[in-house]
């Protein structure tokens, strides 16, 4: 049995890990969330064409599969299964090529057709949304099946009928934790198998013979979102500014202390199309005070108000409650801006009302962990969408920015992508949506008790299935 | 010999061997606490600097705070100005994850943080250094330890407090990078016992449950030792082992660090020194032992040589000499020895010399009295012979005078005969009453003529032995011959036999003259006699007859007395079947 210490308030916001379990117990027709690269991978889809123009999907269906209630896994049940989700709200905001999917068509026991109101070239990712039936779709096709969820735990049990082979381990039990250190402590004393969360600076204090530490990257980044369709981010100038005044080689060593790498834009930079050649961002805070020059915002020898300080330019930026390492990377942005005369409040408030605000875009700015990649579908939906529901809550509009986004959505054609994927890298640079600060990397901490793949750089809850137990107990590399 | 073996080797254990073994046990007891002592000290030093670094640190961080305080106070700055001041320290101090200022009722004026101040002033739990007060220390949901400290500012500027929360995570870092040797390591315990941190990786957990080592051994006893003292050491079981603990007291926080290390490998370099000093021991002991056996060798074997000629010479064999080439006193010992060998050949060829020259005048006396009578009769009867030679009576007379003394004759070549080359015995199982019975009554005539009477005690029954019959009788009757010649008239003399055990006895007694003592011992000697006259040959050849049949002849014999000569033979185990049948 494998327990799994999920702490519910972790060193920064987001998934804290149970997510990526998801992942063993319902599986998408593709999936992304194990590509390095951003291409979608077969999954219960074996393979997939792309017929009429662009405008017709064939995906050709995994034979031999079963959801875990004994059901066939036939394209019928895939349509079902893929109807019912699209028709769930909130769906079309994170998945939004699924409105462009006009009919869903079986054909034979294998086969089904996808018929699209335009071309979707995003689509082949965006099928990795959970395939399941039964009551709340809960039934799904993973290695791992769900046997109980309430407050106090989450039961997996083995599949296994799995059609891949049956997992080694049999069952999975996650435990919540208040916080992270009854989390830890609990790992340290043998009582969980797995903590899903690791900061950084606990990182040598974990690691010992009894605990294995697995980094891996993750395509979430740091970064201060903001609000575009409000003074002053309406100006590309103060945003390129922004951008250009912070130091994020120093944030990452400082603040993040190494395990993060430096963004300069929403795009996964391990993506087969990114264009490494580009040049990024380089810190340069006086061509930063020069645009806020030019754009209007010279520096105020006496503040407003006595409580501020004499400033260029003023803005408050959102923060989520109780994260530790969110909080230190906006102290240290704060200073940084401060430097150029920027005078960056915070409004610290609980997740609940950040959400709120985000959602109605009550804020200027917002210092977030968000995703943005593997694939392109995700920079997408927030930053270059025409929708205005769901997640693009930034108002980013960019004529050129919207152009290309709308380019790679429509195109299969890889040497377009290419093209397209760097001349967006470029756009995004002379007008960022956003100030990028870092890609992060997450640790989790495993019980020596098993062995664990070592797959570099990828997140160890993706490969549960083959994990084994260590009856000898040898240590696992972890890089 | 053992002896003198015996002492050299006690001479050799006592002058070198009981010394070196000695000097190496005291310098194995010296290296090994000399060398644990170093180990100890060592250790010590790294504990001892460890809680100055600590302190440092600590200290360091109050000064900081001490300095943010004196920024804040009395210099007029604004609200805005005393937060980015705030802000500024902890992203330039790391140790610092929150710096408050709060005002006399515990209000939070100004904060580092962006969201609620945390921060708190300590109560009475804290310790006071340098006028900064510390709470305890604790872990926060990083698992970084963590306390608040507080300086009071000044009255005039309003009062309150300048808060911070300090982040002991360098602590950390620093007792992680302590390794003694392969696998020692550091643990920081507060004066309450609780484990700050710990520097073995495996028992992190300890830190995690926030366990309490007030009754760790070195954490009692640095306690219980006067404030002064500051360090201490002891050697206690843990959790992998023996294990040898050093502490340094850490006054201005009360803290004890404690270096740890197992104790094999603590003291590993003593113990191999001291296994390398117990080989060089063994190895010069080995090594004074061979010289001392190749020394004391070449200075014994002379000396046993020397026993060994002794020896040699007390066993009559004259020829052995000494060779020692030495030229020192043993050799001119030997030198000697061999001069005394060589001197006592000579004289033993002298001796012979004259035992021949004895022997050959003895045995010419003999033969001129054996041989002398009888040739005289021959020839005084030969000139009869002349005169007479018409009387046949004295024709018979001279034939057997003659017959008589040529047997006499004969008798005496054959016994020198027989000394040079004794006659083959036949063995036949015979009675030795029989054939003792025939012997006396064929020389009762003589006896009688002699005025004697030869008196038989036999035993009852026979006395089979295996035995020559005619040789037997020759020693009977030279025995009885003897016994008779010996004993004046009227004397005595008693033929007896017996049975002993698995042997018959004969014993020949008369109440003769007796022998001297001092020619017993040389009675059955060849050439030996008691008799004025005579070879001396008959007892000689009796000795040989009758140890040549596996018997024994010895003497007992009082002068005036009379003498008794026993005979022993082995009975055989049954009757012989060739008599049986007869």
């Amino acid at each position: 049995m494998l327990t799994i210490g999920s702490p519910e308030s972790g060193v920064s916001r987001g998934d804290p890990g149970i997510g990526s379990l998801s992942f063993s117990t319902l599986e998408g027709l593709t999936q992304v969330a194990v590509s390095i690269d951003g291409r979608a991978l077969p999954r219960l889809a074996e393979s997939w064409s792309w017929e009429n123009g662009g405008r017709r999907i064939r995906l050709q269906l995994r034979a031999g599969v079963t959801f875990h209630d004994g059901t066939p896994f036939t394209s019928t049940v895939a349509a079902q299964a893929l109807r019912r989700r699209m028709e769930q709200p909130g769906n079309l905001a994170l998945y939004p090529s699924l409105g462009d999917v006009a009919e869903i068509r079986p054909e034979g026991d294998l086969q089904l057709v996808l018929e699209l109101s335009q071309p979707s070239a995003f689509l082949p990712e965006e099928l990795d949304l959970p395939i399941a039936i039964g009551p709340g779709n809960t039934v799904g096709t993973g290695p791992f099946r769900l046997v109980s969820r309430d407050s106090s735990s989450i039961v997996l049990e083995r599949f296994d009928r799995y059609y891949l082979g049956a997992p080694h381990v049999e069952q999975i039990v996650v435990r919540p934790f208040n916080t992270l250190r009854t989390a830890w402590t609990s790992l340290l004393r043998g009582e969980v198998d797995m903590v899903t969360d690791v900061p950084s600076e606990a990182v040598d204090f974990i690691r010992n013979d009894d605990v294995q530490v697995i980094p891996f990257a993750r395509s979430y980044q740091f970064l201060i979102a903001f609000n575009s369709q409000k003074p002053p981010f309406t100006s590309s100038a103060v945003r390129r500014a922004l951008n250009v005044a912070v130091d994020r080689e120093a944030l990452t060593a400082t603040v993040l202390q190494g395990q993060g790498q430096t963004s300069t834009g929403p795009l996964w930079p391990r993506h087969w199309a990114y264009d490494s050649s580009i040049v990024p961002y380089s810190y340069d805070p006086q061509f930063a005070v020069t645009l806020l020059d030019g754009a209007g915002f010279p520096l105020r020898t006496r503040s407003r108000t006595p409580d501020r300080p004499p400033s260029r330019l003023r803005f408050a930026c959102l923060l989520p409650e109780g994260f530790s390492l969110l909080e230190r990377i906006g102290l240290e942005i704060q200073r940084q801006l401060y430097d150029i005369g920027v005078d960056m409040q915070f409004d610290v408030v609980p997740a609940q009302e950040f959400d709120a605000r985000m959602r109605d875009g009550r804020f200027e700015a917002a210092l977030v962990d968000m995703i943005s990649g593997p694939t392109l579908a995700r920079p997408h939906i927030f930053w270059g969408s025409p929708r205005r529901e769901g997640l693009h809550a930034f108002g980013y509009q960019n004529p050129e920015a919207t152009r290309l986004f709308e380019l790679l959505r429509a195109s299969t054609n890889e040497a377009a992508i290419r093209s397209a994927v760097g001349r967006l890298q470029r756009v995004l640079l002379d007008d960022p949506p956003a100030l990028f600060l870092a890609w992060n990397q997450r640790a989790r901490a495993v019980s020596s008790r098993f062995r664990v793949p070592n797959e570099p750089g990828r997140d160890p809850l993706l490969t549960i299935r083959q994990w084994t137990e260590n009856t000898d107990s040898p240590r696992v590399s972890t890089q | 010999m053992k002896k003198i073996t015996t002492r050299f080797a006690l001479l050799l254990a006592a002058a070198a061997v009981l010394p070196l073994l000695a000097y190496g046990v005291v310098s194995i007891v010296s290296l090994t606490r000399g060398a644990q002592q170093a180990v100890i000290a060592g250790n010590l030093n790294v504990a001892s600097q460890v809680a100055e670094q600590i302190d440092l640190y600590v200290n360091g961080s109050v000064k900081i705070l001490r300095a943010v305080a004196a920024d804040l106070q009395r210099t007029g700055l604004e609200r805005w100005q005393q937060d980015r001041i705030l802000k500024n320290f902890v992203l330039q101090f790391r140790e610092f994850r929150e710096l408050t200022l709060l005002d006399e009722n515990g209000a939070a004026l100004v904060t580092s943080r962006l969201g609620k101040p945390t921060a708190i002033v300590p109560g009475s739990e804290g310790v006071a250094i340098n006028g900064v007060l510390m709470s305890r220390f604790s872990l926060d949901d990083d698992l970084l330890p963590t306390a608040d400290v507080a300086v009071r500012l000044d009255e005039r500027d309003g009062g309150g407090w300048l808060v911070g929360r300090l982040n002991l995570e360098e602590l950390w870092r620093m007792v992680d990078g302590i390794r003694v040797g392969e696998t020692g390591y550091a643990l920081v315990v507060t004066r309450e016992g609780q484990l700050l941190a710990h520097g073995d990786p495996a028992a992190k957990s300890q830190v995690a449950r926030g366990d309490n080592l007030s009754t760790h051994p070195l954490v009692a006893r640095i306690d219980a030792v006067a404030p002064a003292a500051r360090v201490a050491s002891a050697e206690y079981d843990g959790d992998r082992g023996q294990m040898v603990g050093v502490a340094a007291h850490l006054p201005s926080l009360g803290w004890t660090v404690v270096v740890e290390q197992p104790r094999a490998e603590a003291f590993a370099i003593p113990i191999r020194l001291q296994w390398q000093l117990a080989i060089a021991i063994a190895a010069a002991l080995m090594m004074m032992l061979g010289v001392g056996y190749v020394w004391g060798y070449r200075f014994l074997d002379p000396i046993l040589a020397l026993t060994r000629g002794t020896r040699a010479l007390a066993e009559g064999r004259l020829d052995a000499r000494v060779k020692v080439t030495s030229k020192d006193e043993i050799g001119q010992l030997a030198s000697a020895f061999n001069n005394m060998a060589d001197k006592l050949v000579e004289l033993q060829e002298d001796v012979r010399k004259k035992e021949r020259q004895a022997l050959f005048g003895r045995v010419s006396i003999g033969l001129v009295h054996d041989l002398s009578h009888p040739i005289q009769n021959i020839g005084n009867s030969c000139k009869l012979m002349v005169k007479m030679f018409d009387d046949p009576e004295y024709r018979d007379t001279f034939k057997r005078t003659i017959e008589r003394e040529l047997a006499q004759v004969k008798r005496v070549l054959d016994d020198l005969r027989n000394v040079a080359r004794p006659i083959p015995l036949q063995r036949f199982p015979l009675d030795l009453n029989k054939t003792l019975a025939e012997l006396v009554e064929s020389m009762q005539p003589t006896a009688e003529r002699s005025g004697l009477r030869i008196e038989t005690e036999f035993v009852f029954g026979p006395l089979y032995i295996e035995g020559d019959q005619f040789a037997l009788n020759r020693v009977y009757r030279n025995l009885v011959m003897n016994a008779m010649q010996a004993t004046p008239p009227r004397g005595r003399v008693v033929v007896r036999t017996r049975r002993e055990d698995d042997h018959a006895v004969v014993e020949v007694e008369d109440t003769g003259c007796g022998i001297p003592r001092e020619r017993l011992a040389t009675i059955f000697e060849d050439f030996v006699t008691t008799k004025r006259r005579g070879l001396g040959l008959g007892l000689a050849i009796a000795k040989k007859t009758v140890e040549q049949l596996d018997g024994a002849i010895a003497v007992t014999s009082d002068v005036g007395v009379g003498s008794t000569f026993t005979l022993r033979f082995p009975l055989t185990p049954a009757r012989p079947s060739r008599l049986a049948a007869v």
